[in-house]
Protein backbone atom coordinates (compact mmCIF):
# COMPACT_ATOMS: atom_id res chain seq x y z
CA UNK A 1 0.00 0.00 0.00
CA UNK A 2 1.27 3.34 -0.86
CA UNK A 3 0.57 6.64 0.90
CA UNK A 4 -2.35 7.66 2.12
CA UNK A 5 -4.76 9.62 0.26
CA UNK A 6 -7.87 9.95 1.39
CA UNK A 7 -8.59 9.66 5.44
CA UNK A 8 -11.71 9.75 7.20
CA UNK A 9 -11.16 11.26 10.69
CA UNK A 10 -14.29 10.41 13.14
CA UNK A 11 -16.90 11.27 10.65
CA UNK A 12 -20.44 11.21 11.70
CA UNK A 13 -23.78 13.17 10.89
CA UNK A 14 -26.95 13.78 12.53
CA UNK A 15 -30.05 14.78 10.78
CA UNK A 16 -31.73 16.69 13.32
CA UNK A 17 -32.49 14.27 16.23
CA UNK A 18 -31.32 11.36 14.19
CA UNK A 19 -27.75 10.04 14.04
CA UNK A 20 -26.63 8.67 10.51
CA UNK A 21 -23.68 8.13 10.81
CA UNK A 22 -22.09 7.25 14.05
CA UNK A 23 -18.08 7.18 13.72
CA UNK A 24 -16.22 6.17 10.80
CA UNK A 25 -12.29 6.06 10.64
CA UNK A 26 -11.14 5.43 7.21
CA UNK A 27 -7.62 5.28 5.42
CA UNK A 28 -7.48 5.29 1.87
CA UNK A 29 -4.37 4.74 0.01
CA UNK A 30 -3.78 5.67 -3.54
CA UNK A 31 -4.46 3.92 -6.56
CA UNK A 32 -6.82 1.79 -4.10
CA UNK A 33 -10.59 0.27 -4.82
CA UNK A 34 -12.04 0.37 -1.34
CA UNK A 35 -15.64 -0.81 -1.67
CA UNK A 36 -17.89 0.29 1.48
CA UNK A 37 -20.73 -2.36 1.69
CA UNK A 38 -23.46 -2.33 4.41
CA UNK A 39 -27.38 -3.13 5.00
CA UNK A 40 -29.94 -0.92 4.06
CA UNK A 41 -30.65 2.55 5.48
CA UNK A 42 -28.02 2.36 6.98
CA UNK A 43 -26.08 5.75 5.97
CA UNK A 44 -23.74 4.84 2.97
CA UNK A 45 -24.96 7.73 0.65
CA UNK A 46 -24.57 10.08 3.56
CA UNK A 47 -21.08 9.07 3.59
CA UNK A 48 -20.68 9.10 0.39
CA UNK A 49 -22.02 13.04 0.37
CA UNK A 50 -19.57 13.54 2.78
CA UNK A 51 -16.70 11.70 0.94
CA UNK A 52 -17.22 13.89 -1.90
CA UNK A 53 -17.47 17.29 -0.32
CA UNK A 54 -21.20 17.64 -1.32
CA UNK A 55 -22.33 17.65 2.26
CA UNK A 56 -19.99 18.48 5.86
CA UNK A 57 -19.87 16.62 8.26
CA UNK A 58 -21.23 17.48 11.83
CA UNK A 59 -18.58 15.11 13.63
CA UNK A 60 -15.17 15.00 12.24
CA UNK A 61 -13.67 15.68 9.27
CA UNK A 62 -12.36 14.18 5.52
CA UNK A 63 -9.16 15.23 4.39
CA UNK A 64 -7.58 14.37 1.03
CA UNK A 65 -3.76 15.11 1.05
CA UNK A 66 -4.13 16.61 4.62
CA UNK A 67 -6.38 18.87 3.25
CA UNK A 68 -9.92 19.07 4.88
CA UNK A 69 -12.32 18.34 2.01
CA UNK A 70 -15.71 20.92 3.13
CA UNK A 71 -16.87 21.31 -0.21
CA UNK A 72 -16.60 19.61 -3.96
CA UNK A 73 -13.38 19.84 -5.65
CA UNK A 74 -11.94 18.69 -8.84
CA UNK A 75 -9.94 16.27 -7.01
CA UNK A 76 -12.81 14.22 -6.46
CA UNK A 77 -14.72 12.95 -8.87
CA UNK A 78 -18.49 11.44 -8.33
CA UNK A 79 -20.52 9.06 -10.00
CA UNK A 80 -24.06 8.84 -9.28
CA UNK A 81 -26.46 6.13 -8.30
CA UNK A 82 -29.41 7.60 -10.75
CA UNK A 83 -29.09 8.14 -14.45
CA UNK A 84 -27.23 11.07 -14.74
CA UNK A 85 -26.03 11.80 -17.97
CA UNK A 86 -27.65 15.74 -19.54
CA UNK A 87 -30.24 14.34 -22.17
CA UNK A 88 -29.68 17.54 -24.26
CA UNK A 89 -25.81 16.48 -25.04
CA UNK A 90 -24.28 14.29 -27.03
CA UNK A 91 -21.95 11.69 -25.36
CA UNK A 92 -19.09 14.05 -26.09
CA UNK A 93 -20.16 17.14 -25.15
CA UNK A 94 -21.59 15.08 -21.79
CA UNK A 95 -17.74 13.86 -20.96
CA UNK A 96 -16.95 17.23 -22.07
CA UNK A 97 -18.68 19.14 -18.71
CA UNK A 98 -16.11 19.44 -16.39
CA UNK A 99 -13.71 19.94 -19.01
CA UNK A 100 -15.92 22.59 -19.99
CA UNK A 101 -16.45 23.94 -16.16
CA UNK A 102 -12.75 23.84 -15.13
CA UNK A 103 -12.66 26.43 -18.12
CA UNK A 104 -10.08 23.59 -20.37
CA UNK A 105 -9.02 25.25 -23.53
CA UNK A 106 -11.38 23.79 -26.50
CA UNK A 107 -8.56 21.65 -28.23
CA UNK A 108 -7.28 20.13 -24.81
CA UNK A 109 -10.89 19.20 -24.33
CA UNK A 110 -11.34 17.62 -27.39
CA UNK A 111 -8.44 15.34 -27.50
CA UNK A 112 -9.06 14.40 -23.77
CA UNK A 113 -12.72 13.66 -24.65
CA UNK A 114 -11.60 11.63 -27.18
CA UNK A 115 -9.42 10.01 -25.11
CA UNK A 116 -11.87 9.01 -22.12
CA UNK A 117 -14.62 7.90 -24.87
CA UNK A 118 -12.02 5.26 -25.84
CA UNK A 119 -11.34 4.10 -22.89
CA UNK A 120 -14.76 3.27 -22.06
CA UNK A 121 -15.43 2.20 -25.24
CA UNK A 122 -17.93 4.84 -26.44
CA UNK A 123 -15.67 6.39 -29.47
CA UNK A 124 -18.17 5.32 -32.44
CA UNK A 125 -20.77 7.04 -30.17
CA UNK A 126 -19.12 10.90 -29.67
CA UNK A 127 -22.37 12.18 -31.49
CA UNK A 128 -24.87 9.75 -30.25
CA UNK A 129 -27.48 11.37 -27.65
CA UNK A 130 -28.53 9.77 -24.10
CA UNK A 131 -31.68 8.98 -25.13
CA UNK A 132 -29.99 6.56 -27.90
CA UNK A 133 -28.10 4.46 -25.37
CA UNK A 134 -28.47 1.70 -23.31
CA UNK A 135 -28.43 1.84 -19.47
CA UNK A 136 -24.99 0.84 -19.19
CA UNK A 137 -23.48 2.89 -21.68
CA UNK A 138 -25.12 5.97 -20.26
CA UNK A 139 -23.72 4.94 -17.05
CA UNK A 140 -20.34 4.56 -19.12
CA UNK A 141 -20.87 8.35 -20.37
CA UNK A 142 -21.54 9.40 -16.64
CA UNK A 143 -17.97 7.46 -16.06
CA UNK A 144 -16.04 9.06 -19.06
CA UNK A 145 -17.41 12.36 -17.47
CA UNK A 146 -16.22 11.96 -14.28
CA UNK A 147 -12.74 10.87 -14.83
CA UNK A 148 -11.81 13.00 -17.98
CA UNK A 149 -10.60 15.42 -15.00
CA UNK A 150 -8.73 13.24 -14.11
CA UNK A 151 -9.86 13.26 -10.05
CA UNK A 152 -7.25 12.02 -7.99
CA UNK A 153 -10.33 9.95 -6.03
CA UNK A 154 -13.23 8.88 -7.80
CA UNK A 155 -16.45 8.51 -5.48
CA UNK A 156 -19.23 6.54 -6.77
CA UNK A 157 -22.65 5.64 -5.49
CA UNK A 158 -23.84 2.00 -6.30
CA UNK A 159 -23.32 3.16 -10.18
CA UNK A 160 -24.35 0.36 -11.53
CA UNK A 161 -27.45 -0.41 -9.13
CA UNK A 162 -30.34 0.61 -12.10
CA UNK A 163 -28.86 -1.89 -14.70
CA UNK A 164 -29.88 -5.96 -15.08
CA UNK A 165 -27.53 -8.12 -13.30
CA UNK A 166 -25.23 -9.21 -16.12
CA UNK A 167 -24.81 -5.81 -17.66
CA UNK A 168 -23.57 -4.53 -13.98
CA UNK A 169 -21.28 -7.72 -13.87
CA UNK A 170 -19.69 -6.69 -17.63
CA UNK A 171 -19.68 -2.71 -16.65
CA UNK A 172 -17.87 -4.02 -12.94
CA UNK A 173 -15.15 -6.30 -15.25
CA UNK A 174 -15.19 -2.98 -17.57
CA UNK A 175 -15.13 -0.33 -14.84
CA UNK A 176 -11.82 -2.18 -13.20
CA UNK A 177 -10.30 -2.15 -16.72
CA UNK A 178 -10.69 1.53 -16.37
CA UNK A 179 -9.32 2.07 -13.15
CA UNK A 180 -6.64 0.02 -13.99
CA UNK A 181 -5.86 1.84 -17.37
CA UNK A 182 -6.26 5.58 -15.45
CA UNK A 183 -4.66 4.78 -11.85
CA UNK A 184 -7.64 6.34 -10.20
CA UNK A 185 -8.39 5.69 -6.38
CA UNK A 186 -12.34 4.32 -6.24
CA UNK A 187 -13.92 4.57 -3.11
CA UNK A 188 -17.16 2.74 -4.31
CA UNK A 189 -20.80 2.81 -1.81
CA UNK A 190 -22.72 -0.31 -2.72
CA UNK A 191 -24.76 -2.89 -1.19
CA UNK A 192 -24.19 -5.35 -3.34
CA UNK A 193 -21.53 -7.93 -1.54
CA UNK A 194 -20.57 -10.18 -5.63
CA UNK A 195 -20.35 -6.30 -6.62
CA UNK A 196 -17.74 -5.49 -3.61
CA UNK A 197 -15.91 -8.79 -3.94
CA UNK A 198 -15.29 -8.50 -7.69
CA UNK A 199 -14.10 -4.86 -7.63
CA UNK A 200 -12.58 -3.75 -4.60
CA UNK A 201 -8.73 -4.41 -3.24
CA UNK A 202 -10.28 -3.97 0.70
CA UNK A 203 -13.97 -3.99 1.50
CA UNK A 204 -15.42 -1.54 4.07
CA UNK A 205 -18.42 -3.87 5.87
CA UNK A 206 -20.21 -1.03 7.73
CA UNK A 207 -22.55 -1.59 10.09
CA UNK A 208 -26.69 -1.00 10.31
CA UNK A 209 -27.89 2.86 11.34
CA UNK A 210 -25.64 4.70 12.80
CA UNK A 211 -23.21 3.02 10.57
CA UNK A 212 -19.74 2.37 12.19
CA UNK A 213 -17.02 0.65 10.11
CA UNK A 214 -18.00 -3.36 11.44
CA UNK A 215 -15.33 -4.66 9.96
CA UNK A 216 -12.03 -4.47 6.95
CA UNK A 217 -11.94 -7.46 4.37
CA UNK A 218 -8.78 -7.22 2.70
CA UNK A 219 -9.51 -9.06 -0.78
CA UNK A 220 -6.96 -11.72 -1.68
CA UNK A 221 -7.99 -12.14 -5.48
CA UNK A 222 -5.49 -11.69 -7.45
CA UNK A 223 -5.74 -8.61 -10.32
CA UNK A 224 -6.50 -8.36 -13.01
CA UNK A 225 -9.67 -9.81 -12.39
CA UNK A 226 -12.97 -9.75 -14.63
CA UNK A 227 -16.38 -11.68 -14.44
CA UNK A 228 -14.78 -14.93 -14.82
CA UNK A 229 -13.48 -14.74 -11.21
CA UNK A 230 -17.17 -15.22 -10.25
CA UNK A 231 -17.26 -19.10 -10.42
CA UNK A 232 -14.04 -19.46 -8.02
CA UNK A 233 -13.63 -21.06 -4.88
CA UNK A 234 -12.00 -18.34 -3.50
CA UNK A 235 -14.59 -15.51 -4.78
CA UNK A 236 -17.09 -17.62 -2.84
CA UNK A 237 -14.91 -17.47 0.54
CA UNK A 238 -14.62 -13.56 0.21
CA UNK A 239 -18.59 -13.25 -0.21
CA UNK A 240 -19.24 -15.86 2.40
CA UNK A 241 -16.63 -13.65 4.99
CA UNK A 242 -18.73 -10.04 3.57
CA UNK A 243 -21.62 -12.01 4.31
CA UNK A 244 -20.77 -13.32 7.56
CA UNK A 245 -20.05 -9.75 8.27
CA UNK A 246 -23.00 -8.05 7.54
CA UNK A 247 -25.67 -10.97 7.80
CA UNK A 248 -26.56 -10.15 11.65
CA UNK A 249 -26.60 -6.17 10.61
CA UNK A 250 -28.65 -6.57 7.40
CA UNK A 251 -31.08 -8.41 9.84
CA UNK A 252 -30.89 -5.39 12.15
CA UNK A 253 -31.86 -2.95 9.97
CA UNK A 254 -34.40 -5.30 8.48
CA UNK A 255 -36.11 -5.51 11.93
CA UNK A 256 -35.85 -2.02 12.35
CA UNK A 257 -37.65 -1.31 9.00
CA UNK A 258 -40.38 -3.98 9.63
CA UNK A 259 -40.60 -2.28 13.25
CA UNK A 260 -40.97 1.45 11.81
CA UNK A 261 -43.36 0.03 8.95
CA UNK B 1 -39.36 1.79 -36.14
CA UNK B 2 -36.77 2.12 -39.59
CA UNK B 3 -36.14 6.14 -40.11
CA UNK B 4 -37.83 5.29 -44.02
CA UNK B 5 -40.83 4.23 -41.96
CA UNK B 6 -40.78 7.69 -39.62
CA UNK B 7 -39.95 9.94 -42.59
CA UNK B 8 -42.78 8.43 -44.63
CA UNK B 9 -45.24 8.53 -41.86
CA UNK B 10 -44.27 12.22 -41.44
CA UNK B 11 -45.11 12.98 -45.07
CA UNK B 12 -48.24 11.54 -45.13
CA UNK B 13 -48.77 13.89 -42.09
CA UNK B 14 -47.89 17.44 -43.72
CA UNK B 15 -49.69 15.91 -47.14
CA UNK B 16 -52.96 16.00 -44.67
CA UNK B 17 -52.23 19.06 -43.21
CA UNK B 18 -51.81 21.04 -46.71
CA UNK B 19 -54.91 19.14 -47.67
CA UNK B 20 -57.28 20.61 -44.88
CA UNK B 21 -56.10 23.93 -45.58
CA UNK B 22 -56.23 23.56 -49.66
CA UNK B 23 -59.81 22.27 -48.85
CA UNK B 24 -60.82 25.15 -46.59
CA UNK B 25 -59.28 27.62 -49.04
CA UNK B 26 -61.16 25.94 -52.15
CA UNK B 27 -64.52 25.61 -49.90
CA UNK B 28 -64.35 29.12 -49.08
CA UNK B 29 -63.20 30.65 -53.12
CA UNK B 30 -66.04 29.07 -54.18
CA UNK B 31 -68.62 29.80 -51.77
CA UNK B 32 -67.03 33.83 -52.31
CA UNK B 33 -68.17 33.52 -56.00
CA UNK B 34 -71.54 31.94 -56.09
CA UNK B 35 -73.39 32.14 -52.76
CA UNK B 36 -71.89 34.85 -50.22
CA UNK B 37 -72.74 38.43 -50.19
CA UNK B 38 -69.80 39.98 -52.74
CA UNK B 39 -70.04 43.37 -50.45
CA UNK B 40 -69.22 41.70 -47.66
CA UNK B 41 -66.94 38.44 -48.85
CA UNK B 42 -64.14 38.58 -50.66
CA UNK B 43 -62.66 35.80 -52.89
CA UNK B 44 -59.47 34.14 -51.42
CA UNK B 45 -57.76 34.27 -54.97
CA UNK B 46 -58.30 38.56 -55.06
CA UNK B 47 -57.26 38.82 -51.22
CA UNK B 48 -54.26 36.88 -52.18
CA UNK B 49 -53.76 38.86 -54.88
CA UNK B 50 -53.88 42.21 -53.50
CA UNK B 51 -52.04 41.14 -50.59
CA UNK B 52 -49.21 40.70 -53.22
CA UNK B 53 -49.92 44.18 -54.78
CA UNK B 54 -49.85 46.04 -51.30
CA UNK B 55 -46.59 44.25 -50.37
CA UNK B 56 -45.05 45.74 -53.51
CA UNK B 57 -45.50 49.24 -52.10
CA UNK B 58 -42.90 50.53 -50.21
CA UNK B 59 -44.76 52.65 -47.61
CA UNK B 60 -47.45 49.53 -46.62
CA UNK B 61 -43.84 47.91 -46.07
CA UNK B 62 -42.35 50.47 -43.90
CA UNK B 63 -45.70 51.59 -42.39
CA UNK B 64 -47.96 48.64 -41.71
CA UNK B 65 -46.08 45.71 -42.07
CA UNK B 66 -42.30 46.74 -40.61
CA UNK B 67 -43.93 47.99 -37.08
CA UNK B 68 -46.08 45.18 -36.70
CA UNK B 69 -42.92 42.41 -36.93
CA UNK B 70 -40.66 45.07 -35.08
CA UNK B 71 -43.31 45.51 -32.02
CA UNK B 72 -43.91 41.70 -32.00
CA UNK B 73 -40.63 40.88 -32.54
CA UNK B 74 -39.69 43.49 -29.40
CA UNK B 75 -42.37 41.94 -27.25
CA UNK B 76 -41.53 38.09 -27.66
CA UNK B 77 -38.14 39.32 -26.42
CA UNK B 78 -39.18 41.30 -23.51
CA UNK B 79 -41.70 38.48 -22.58
CA UNK B 80 -39.40 35.91 -22.97
CA UNK B 81 -36.97 37.19 -20.73
CA UNK B 82 -39.33 38.74 -17.99
CA UNK B 83 -41.19 35.56 -18.22
CA UNK B 84 -37.85 33.37 -17.96
CA UNK B 85 -36.56 35.02 -15.00
CA UNK B 86 -40.11 35.26 -13.37
CA UNK B 87 -39.89 31.37 -14.83
CA UNK B 88 -37.32 30.79 -12.07
CA UNK B 89 -38.84 33.12 -9.07
CA UNK B 90 -42.11 30.30 -9.51
CA UNK B 91 -40.03 27.35 -9.70
CA UNK B 92 -37.65 28.23 -6.76
CA UNK B 93 -40.47 30.01 -4.19
CA UNK B 94 -43.45 27.86 -4.12
CA UNK B 95 -45.00 30.23 -2.57
CA UNK B 96 -45.07 32.95 -4.98
CA UNK B 97 -45.91 30.41 -7.58
CA UNK B 98 -48.80 29.49 -5.28
CA UNK B 99 -49.15 33.15 -5.14
CA UNK B 100 -49.75 34.00 -8.42
CA UNK B 101 -50.27 30.72 -10.49
CA UNK B 102 -54.65 32.04 -10.81
CA UNK B 103 -53.31 35.24 -12.26
CA UNK B 104 -51.15 34.19 -15.00
CA UNK B 105 -53.40 32.12 -15.59
CA UNK B 106 -56.39 34.89 -16.01
CA UNK B 107 -54.50 37.33 -18.54
CA UNK B 108 -55.66 34.47 -21.06
CA UNK B 109 -59.03 34.44 -19.96
CA UNK B 110 -59.16 38.41 -19.76
CA UNK B 111 -59.18 41.05 -22.92
CA UNK B 112 -55.72 42.08 -22.09
CA UNK B 113 -56.09 44.72 -25.11
CA UNK B 114 -58.35 46.57 -22.28
CA UNK B 115 -54.69 47.62 -20.90
CA UNK B 116 -53.67 49.67 -23.56
CA UNK B 117 -55.10 53.08 -23.00
CA UNK B 118 -53.46 52.82 -19.43
CA UNK B 119 -50.06 52.13 -21.13
CA UNK B 120 -50.34 55.44 -23.58
CA UNK B 121 -51.40 57.06 -20.54
CA UNK B 122 -48.25 55.76 -19.06
CA UNK B 123 -45.64 55.45 -21.95
CA UNK B 124 -47.49 58.51 -24.63
CA UNK B 125 -48.91 57.09 -28.25
CA UNK B 126 -46.43 55.15 -30.31
CA UNK B 127 -44.57 51.76 -30.18
CA UNK B 128 -43.90 51.23 -26.67
CA UNK B 129 -47.76 50.81 -25.33
CA UNK B 130 -48.59 48.33 -28.14
CA UNK B 131 -45.04 46.26 -26.98
CA UNK B 132 -46.06 46.58 -23.06
CA UNK B 133 -49.74 45.45 -24.12
CA UNK B 134 -48.11 42.47 -26.07
CA UNK B 135 -45.21 41.54 -23.57
CA UNK B 136 -47.95 41.39 -20.92
CA UNK B 137 -49.55 38.87 -23.32
CA UNK B 138 -46.32 36.97 -23.76
CA UNK B 139 -44.87 37.08 -19.84
CA UNK B 140 -47.60 34.25 -18.73
CA UNK B 141 -47.04 31.40 -21.19
CA UNK B 142 -42.79 31.81 -20.75
CA UNK B 143 -43.15 32.20 -17.22
CA UNK B 144 -45.42 28.66 -16.22
CA UNK B 145 -43.59 26.99 -19.47
CA UNK B 146 -39.96 27.73 -17.66
CA UNK B 147 -41.06 26.65 -14.06
CA UNK B 148 -42.70 23.44 -15.11
CA UNK B 149 -39.28 22.63 -16.76
CA UNK B 150 -37.06 23.70 -13.85
CA UNK B 151 -39.57 21.84 -12.06
CA UNK B 152 -38.96 18.26 -14.22
CA UNK B 153 -35.24 18.85 -14.07
CA UNK B 154 -33.91 15.42 -12.04
CA UNK B 155 -32.29 16.90 -9.08
CA UNK B 156 -29.22 14.75 -9.82
CA UNK B 157 -28.55 16.81 -12.21
CA UNK B 158 -27.95 19.62 -10.48
CA UNK B 159 -26.10 17.45 -7.94
CA UNK B 160 -23.61 16.66 -11.07
CA UNK B 161 -23.39 20.32 -11.40
CA UNK B 162 -21.92 21.14 -7.48
CA UNK B 163 -19.81 18.22 -7.94
CA UNK B 164 -18.35 20.12 -10.33
CA UNK B 165 -17.87 22.84 -7.97
CA UNK B 166 -20.58 25.20 -9.38
CA UNK B 167 -22.20 27.53 -7.50
CA UNK B 168 -26.37 28.28 -7.89
CA UNK B 169 -26.82 30.47 -10.66
CA UNK B 170 -23.95 28.67 -12.03
CA UNK B 171 -26.19 25.28 -11.62
CA UNK B 172 -29.24 27.44 -13.25
CA UNK B 173 -27.15 28.19 -16.22
CA UNK B 174 -25.38 25.12 -16.91
CA UNK B 175 -27.81 22.73 -15.67
CA UNK B 176 -31.70 23.73 -14.82
CA UNK B 177 -31.98 26.05 -17.95
CA UNK B 178 -30.45 23.72 -20.45
CA UNK B 179 -32.72 20.52 -19.15
CA UNK B 180 -35.58 23.26 -18.93
CA UNK B 181 -35.27 24.47 -22.38
CA UNK B 182 -38.05 22.13 -24.72
CA UNK B 183 -40.15 23.76 -22.42
CA UNK B 184 -39.05 27.34 -22.12
CA UNK B 185 -38.66 26.98 -26.31
CA UNK B 186 -42.99 25.43 -26.28
CA UNK B 187 -43.19 28.79 -24.08
CA UNK B 188 -41.58 31.30 -26.13
CA UNK B 189 -43.64 29.79 -29.01
CA UNK B 190 -46.97 30.00 -27.14
CA UNK B 191 -45.75 33.66 -26.54
CA UNK B 192 -44.80 34.23 -30.07
CA UNK B 193 -48.59 33.39 -31.10
CA UNK B 194 -50.13 35.80 -28.54
CA UNK B 195 -47.98 38.28 -29.09
CA UNK B 196 -48.64 38.72 -32.82
CA UNK B 197 -52.52 38.61 -31.66
CA UNK B 198 -51.90 41.42 -29.39
CA UNK B 199 -50.17 43.43 -31.36
CA UNK B 200 -52.32 43.87 -34.34
CA UNK B 201 -55.22 43.37 -31.79
CA UNK B 202 -54.10 46.76 -29.97
CA UNK B 203 -53.26 48.57 -33.31
CA UNK B 204 -56.72 48.28 -34.16
CA UNK B 205 -57.18 50.90 -31.49
CA UNK B 206 -55.78 54.44 -31.29
CA UNK B 207 -52.89 53.19 -33.33
CA UNK B 208 -51.82 55.13 -36.48
CA UNK B 209 -49.29 52.42 -37.73
CA UNK B 210 -49.35 48.44 -38.07
CA UNK B 211 -51.59 45.81 -39.78
CA UNK B 212 -53.98 45.77 -37.25
CA UNK B 213 -54.46 49.45 -38.24
CA UNK B 214 -54.19 48.83 -41.75
CA UNK B 215 -57.63 46.63 -41.45
CA UNK B 216 -59.27 49.10 -39.14
CA UNK B 217 -58.76 51.65 -41.10
CA UNK B 218 -60.02 50.29 -44.81
CA UNK B 219 -62.80 48.34 -43.10
CA UNK B 220 -63.86 52.05 -42.31
CA UNK B 221 -63.46 53.04 -45.09
CA UNK B 222 -65.16 50.22 -47.52
CA UNK B 223 -62.09 49.61 -49.07
CA UNK B 224 -62.58 45.62 -48.67
CA UNK B 225 -60.09 44.28 -50.85
CA UNK B 226 -57.56 46.08 -48.98
CA UNK B 227 -58.80 44.70 -46.27
CA UNK B 228 -59.05 40.94 -46.90
CA UNK B 229 -55.42 42.08 -48.50
CA UNK B 230 -53.90 43.01 -45.37
CA UNK B 231 -55.87 40.12 -43.45
CA UNK B 232 -53.99 37.81 -45.85
CA UNK B 233 -50.55 39.42 -44.96
CA UNK B 234 -51.89 38.90 -41.42
CA UNK B 235 -52.33 35.37 -41.27
CA UNK B 236 -49.24 34.58 -43.30
CA UNK B 237 -46.77 36.35 -41.22
CA UNK B 238 -48.47 34.43 -38.39
CA UNK B 239 -48.28 31.15 -40.18
CA UNK B 240 -44.98 31.59 -41.11
CA UNK B 241 -43.55 32.49 -37.51
CA UNK B 242 -45.05 29.48 -36.19
CA UNK B 243 -43.73 26.92 -38.75
CA UNK B 244 -40.24 28.78 -38.48
CA UNK B 245 -40.55 28.68 -34.71
CA UNK B 246 -41.84 25.02 -35.01
CA UNK B 247 -38.81 23.94 -37.44
CA UNK B 248 -35.91 25.35 -34.93
CA UNK B 249 -37.72 23.51 -32.12
CA UNK B 250 -37.45 20.28 -34.17
CA UNK B 251 -33.84 20.97 -34.76
CA UNK B 252 -33.07 22.08 -31.58
CA UNK B 253 -33.93 19.58 -30.06
CA UNK B 254 -33.19 16.83 -32.86
CA UNK B 255 -31.56 13.27 -30.72
CA UNK B 256 -32.28 14.51 -27.14
CA UNK B 257 -36.28 14.04 -27.12
CA UNK B 258 -36.89 10.78 -26.19
CA UNK B 259 -35.86 11.40 -22.46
Amino acid sequence: MTGVLMEVAAVGHRYGDVQALGHIDLEVAEGEFVAICGPSGCGKTTLLEILSGLKSPTDGEVRLDGRRVDHPQPEIGVVFQEESTFPWRTVARNAAFGLEVLGVPRRERSARVAEVLRTVGLADFADAYPAQLSGGMRQRVAIARTLVTRPRVVVMDEPFSALDEQTRLLLGGELLRIVGETGATVLLVTHSIQEAALLADRIIVLGARPARVRDVIENPLPKPRDAGVLTTEAFAEVTRRVWSCLEDEAQRAYDAGAVAA
Amino acid sequence: MTSAVLRSRSHRVHGARLLVVAVLAGTYELLARTVLDPLTFVPLSTAVERAARLLGEGSYRADEVLPTIEQAVAAVAAGSVLGGLLGVVLWRWQVVDRALQPWLLLVYAVPIFALYPVFIALLNPGSLPVIAVATVGAVPAVAVNTAIGLGRTRPVLGQVGRSFGLGGAQIVLRVYLPSAWPYVFSGVKLAASYAIVVVIGTQFILSTHGLGHHIAETYNNFDLEAMYGSVTVALALATFVVVALGALERRLHHGAVAR
